[in-house]
């Protein structure tokens, strides 16, 4: 308990100090601002464009994209928030940045995640926010609690199976000692496989997409339980349950992958 | 990079053509422009924005051998490199398991050609540009991810501008970026009959040629200013 | 070796035949070495510590010492509990490193002099509050910390600015500052005085000098400026390839590496005379420069043997130059 209360409060100040850093940089954040409105908003506006021209995409209309797009940046959004260290780890690894957090009477993996508590992400949200609206008034769809529980479990499972992801690639390097950088590329990923149904997609991606990386479960899955959608495979729980449950064992395997790599940092150096 | 190709197949759905456009040619515009996109491989904004960073571009700005003449080169060898690692691969994954990207017509393969190295140039000076404004801008990430998606999503790289609101469009083809891939790869597929195209390489060179003067008068600017400030 | 047997007897530091091996690929030059590195990479075993003991009682300062890729680091940094030694035993305060990291580093403070331990976007003041946080430091021995630490390094006018304002030298305040925060029993410098000007490098040095007096704070310093070791350091150990080839009093070096002072005589004609207990090293024109061994002869007696033959104009005496003894003392032999 006293373990739990002390890593509580070693955690809200890392959260406070990061939000500190992030509006020392007013201009940036604003840039982000404007940045990913315009990313999402002309991103939606084009599958609009392309929905006005060609009717509903394999049965998904205009209301029920800007609910699947909506949930997706929505998790993205947090992960952004949440997992932003991830992204630069190859950095850490090899410039021994990890050593500092060695040299710490406190968990390395919790210093790590709580290095950068990253506001931007907020810039995320606002735009991810206003298309996940405009689905939802589109379909008429109610807000009853168990939607919003919904609703909340699928984002946070999103989440943490985009961050798991993450935190795997960037333990990579505690083996292969690079700075290689997989952000572009699992971001193009994400938004090709979160933003339209997968069912464009051959059959056998299909598959790999739902149960080797299950990117799937990050918002298509989650928003088709949702909205009733019928899927290919037939689950008797709740689909936002099940990604928050697919988001939780992903992560969980991460954070063991990150351990081991540690233990291999400890024993080679850099 | 396939992900656009499956979109286009899956929206095209039993349709065989759209906006004057069919299948088979959209499936190509996709191809070509995933093409495209793989040999515009630009090394030349991180150059300058990490020699403005290192300070060393007082130096290697007053070395005799100009400066963004090696860039040009560098970024040109890159390209041969992509189009051996990436772009061939591509074209004949493509036309294994999709479809041969075949142009309209011998000719139009031909007028593609200049089309595709104007579209390079543009692409090339926004970038040289981008980046010797980029270092005086506080926020750099920002900036170059405005950027990005400007040169990407209003380019008719992802989705063709014929597809947007005509008011939209207007708008659009006055600026520089549907001469990036729209154009090229219009060409390619033969959408546009022979006055339109003549038209629009005219509107693609005026293009080049503005941006270019631009990018000579900035040069010129930063050169004097590094001369008088020593960097 | 129980804890209540050594709370005793133990030393703070303990390092006890320590050795550390690294698994690198080699690799050949051109692209058929990288291709052969790529298809059947051959492994090489290299070791940076190899067989490493001493050990260090409360209190005293020493000056862990070797030419660069020496080993110096991988120690300190095993030391820290930041790596884990291949074979050998390492107990800071009685405990294990390696195996009880939170319980050693919570004891800890250690300043690497080319990284900091600050938060680049906030102000100094902020990363302390934080460290405040980590280490569980009560209110009232923070603020006695941060006043000793005033005292010594002049912090408080720091405080209030943001880390990436501050100079290397106020960095370095700022980082031995953090270091000192939990009242730590051990401390690890690495070169902490690197790339400092000379006042600044003077306040680092008086705050070891106060801190080990003050608090009997046991400090190991690792460094290339031997100032800081004529300064502070009661105790040297040089290690050279993975071993320790030196550990012992400055002075008992000298004496052992360089046990003889030289004389330099000027005359007033092209001479050189012999002396049975001099040698002589050098001759320009009318220079003339002797080696002599303290045990043989006192540098009064030999002058006043020289001056007997013929005149001297002048004399001056020169001591052994400690960088010349550490750079022999790193190639493992004695000067001649």
């Amino acid at each position: 308990m006293g373990r739990i209360r002390y890593y509580c409060s070693v955690g809200s100040l890392y959260i406070k100090q990061s939000l500190q850093s992030t509006l020392e940089y007013p201009a940036n954040l604003a840039g982000w601002f404007i940045s990913n409105l315009m990313q999402f908003g002309i991103g939606f506006a084009i599958i609009r464009f392309v929905i006005a021209e060609f009717g509903a995409l394999q049965g998904w209309g205009l209301a029920e994209l800007a609910f699947l797009y909506g949930l997706s940046v929505l998790s993205h959004g947090i992960s952004v928030i949440l997992f932003v260290p991830t992204w630069y780890m190859g950095n850490l690894i090899v410039d021994g940045e990890m050593d500092l957090f060695l040299l710490r009477p406190l968990n390395v993996l919790f210093q790590f995640l709580f290095l950068d508590f990253n506001l931007i992400g907020i810039t995320d949200l606002i735009p991810g926010a206003l298309i996940f609206a405009y689905g939802c008034i589109s379909l008429h769809f109610v807000l009853t609690w168990l939607n919003v529980l919904y609703i909340v479990l699928a984002v946070v499972g999103g989440a943490l199976i985009r961050g798991g992801i993450w935190l795997m690639l960037g333990s990579i390097s505690f083996w292969v000692k690079n700075r290689a950088s997989f952000i572009v590329l699992t971001m193009q990923l994400y938004d090709k496989t979160t933003m339209y149904p997968l069912s464009i997609y051959p059959r056998f991606l299909q598959i790999f997409f739902t149960v080797v990386i299950p990117l799937g479960w990050i918002a298509l899955y989650p928003a088709s339980g949702i909205l009733d959608k019928t899927l290919p495979f037939y689950i008797p729980v709740s689909m936002p349950v099940v990604s928050m449950a697919v988001g939780a064992l992903l992560f969980l395997i991460a954070c063991l992958m990150f351990m081991r790599g540690l233990k291999r940092y400890e024993s080679a150096g850099t | 990079m396939f992900a656009s190709i499956f979109f286009w197949m899956a929206v095209y759905g039993n349709r065989d053509s759209a906006m004057g456009v069919t299948r088979e040619s959209m499936l190509t515009y996709a191809i070509m422009s995933a093409f495209i996109g793989s040999l515009f491989t630009y090394d030349v904004e991180d150059r300058i924005i990490q020699s403005v960073r290192k300070g060393s571009i007082a130096l290697d700005m007053l070395k005799p051998v100009g400066l963004f003449g090696i860039f040009l080169a560098e970024d040109i060898g890159g390209m041969l490199v992509a189009l051996l690692q990436r772009g061939l691969p591509l074209l004949i994954l493509a036309g294994l398991f999709i479809q041969m990207p075949v142009p309209a017509s011998g000719l139009h393969l031909l007028l593609f050609i200049p089309c595709f190295v104007l579209s390079y140039a543009i692409n090339w000076l926004i970038a040289a540009m981008f980046g010797m404004w980029a270092f005086t801008a506080i926020s750099l990430g920002p900036m170059r991810s405005v950027k990005a998606h400007l040169v990407t999503m209003l380019s008719g790289s992802l989705v063709p501008l014929w597809f947007f609101p005509g008011w939209l469009r207007g708008v659009l083809e006055v600026l520089p970026f549907p001469y990036i891939y729209q154009l090229p790869l219009s060409v390619y597929i033969g959408r546009y009959d022979w006055n339109t195209l003549i038209n629009q390489m005219g509107i693609q060179l005026a293009w080049t040629g503005c941006l270019y003067g631009l990018f000579m008068w900035l040069k010129k600017r930063a050169v004097s200013r590094v001369m008088v400030q020593g960097g | 070796m129980g804890e209540k047997e050594s709370e005793t007897t133990m030393s703070v530091i303990e390092v006890n035949q320590i050795v550390k091996e690294f698994n690198v690929v080699k690799r050949e030059k051109g692209l058929k070495g990288s291709l052969k590195a790529l298809i059947k990479p051959e492994r090489q075993t290299i070791k940076a510590v190899d067989g490493i003991s001493f050990c260090v009682e409360k209190g005293e300062i020493v000056a862990y010492i070797g030419p660069n890729g020496a080993g110096k680091s991988t120690t300190v940094k095993m030391m820290a509990g930041i790596l884990t030694p291949t074979s050998g035993e390492i107990l800071i305060n009685g405990v294990s490193p390696h195996k009880n990291r939170k319980k050693v580093v919570a004891d800890l403070g250690v300043v690497f002099g080319q990284r900091t331990q600050l938060n680049w976007d906030l102000r100094l003041g902020e990363s302390f509050e934080l460290l405040k946080r980590i280490y569980q430091i009560d209110e009232a021995t923070y603020r006695a910390n941060l006043k000793t630490m005033n005292e010594i390094l002049a912090i408080d006018e720091l405080l209030s600015t943001p880390v990436r304002q501050l100079s290397l030298g106020q960095r370095m305040r700022g980082d031995l500052t953090a270091a000192m925060l939990h009242s730590p029993s051990v401390l690890f410098l690495d070169e902490p005085t690197i790339g400092l000007d000379v006042d600044a490098k003077n306040a680092i040095r008086k705050f070891i000098k106060d801190i080990n007096q003050s608090r009997k704070t046991t400090i190991v310093l690792t460094t290339h400026d031997l100032g800081d070791i004529q300064e502070l350091c009661n105790r040297v150990i040089i290690i050279n390839h993975g071993k320790v080839i030196e550990d012992g009093s400055l002075n008992d070096l000298i004496e052992k590496i360089a046990p003889f002072r030289h004389l330099i005589v000027d005359y007033y004609a092209d001479i050189a005379p012999n002396h049975p207990k001099a040698k002589i090293v050098d001759k320009a024109d009318t220079r003339v420069t002797y080696r002599f061994w303290k045990k043989d002869i006192t540098a009064a007696r030999l002058i006043e043997d020289l001056s007997k033959t013929v005149q001297i104009r002048d004399v001056s005496l020169e001591e052994a130059d400690i960088e010349d003894i550490i750079s022999i003392a790193y190639k493992g032999k004695k000067a001649d």
